[in-house]
């Protein structure tokens, strides 16, 4: 068995989060699988995610480590096959394995300085309109 | 339709909290006009590009239809919509929101002479692109502020195309 690590990253990107997140993955996982951990749908095709309707998912390294995931559960031979994410408020939350493989940790690192990003973190205010 | 009739279109734009399109026209229906003239430019240049990968398609019904598996998405578009110049470019956003990468972005500005912003689109995993988008008028350059920054292996990414916060006061 191994046992997940929650990274707790605090962002005003909210819904756009999953976007970005998901853009970071897919540079290192191409053939990256998505699962809506509510509904357990499947997702093999970025242009299918419903971003407004998804608040946390499952993100597998491809399609062999789904089929492995749904078969062993959680154990050592699929260390770093699986991210896990939620977004909730201010915050997205990566769960991960409790010891990533250096490319995880890299994935993390990139997701956590784009959605720090001050694009959603900055406020505009808009004078009324005419 | 008469100016009083809400529509859905205009629904969507207040919905997403992007009203400042509409009311900052003298006239809602003058406003409303404008941006489906917009998107008919946008989806006539998608058409005229030609090139291996699909047109993209872009009109009112996409934005609601859009709308209702992602907000966020079609709010970024409609902020772009309100500001950006060049229906070029704003088939550009449309095409990263669809997953197209930024394969390169250059802007070369010279004060009171010259302006221009050059990006490439590719999707390699589909083996799509690259797409060439260009544009002279200095408008556009507003489009910066909306792509999504990363880092990569401490290497530099632009990827995406994400809505500013907005907050009437």
């Amino acid at each position: 068995m191994i046992d997940g690590k929650d990274i707790v990253i605090r962002t005003g990107a909210g819904a756009q989060s999953f976007d970005l997140l998901l853009r970071v993955v897919r540079r290192r996982w191409p053939a990256m699988v998505v699962e809506d951990a509510v509904s357990g749908k499947v997702f093999r095709d970025y242009t299918e995610l419903p971003f407004s309707a998804i608040e946390e998912i499952l993100i597998y390294r491809d399609q062999p480590a789904v089929v492995k995931w749904q078969r062993l559960g959680a154990c050592d031979e699929l260390r770093g096959t699986m991210i896990h994410a939620l977004v909730s408020g201010n915050e997205l939350t990566v769960v991960v394995d409790g010891d990533p493989p250096a490319e995880v940790v890299d994935l993390v690192d990139s997701i956590r300085h784009a959605v720090r990003g001050d694009i959603f973190n900055i406020v505009i205010s808009l004078r009324d309109a005419a | 339709m008469s100016s009083q009739q809400p529509d859905r279109f205009e629904e969507i734009i207040r919905n997403a909290g992007e009203s400042w399109l509409i009311d900052s026209f003298a006239s809602r229906d003058q406003a409303l006009s404008h941006l489906r003239k917009r998107l008919t430019e946008v989806q006539a240049c998608a058409a005229s590009r030609g090139g291996s990968a699909p047109a993209s398609r872009i009109d009112e019904h996409v934005l609601i239809a859009t709308y209702t598996t992602n907000r966020e998405r079609v709010r970024a578009f409609l902020q772009a919509l309100g500001t950006v110049s060049t229906p070029e470019m704003l088939l550009m956003v449309w095409r990263i929101q669809e997953g197209w990468a930024i394969a390169s972005a250059s802007m070369e500005y010279v004060q009171e002479q010259n302006f221009q912003l050059c990006v490439q689109l590719a999707w390699p995993d589909r083996n799509l692109g690259p797409e060439d988008y260009k544009s002279n008028d200095i408008d556009d350059a507003a489009l910066l502020r909306h792509l999504g920054i990363l880092k990569i292996d401490d290497k530099p990414v632009l990827d995406g195309f994400y809505a500013l916060s907005l907050q009437k006061h």
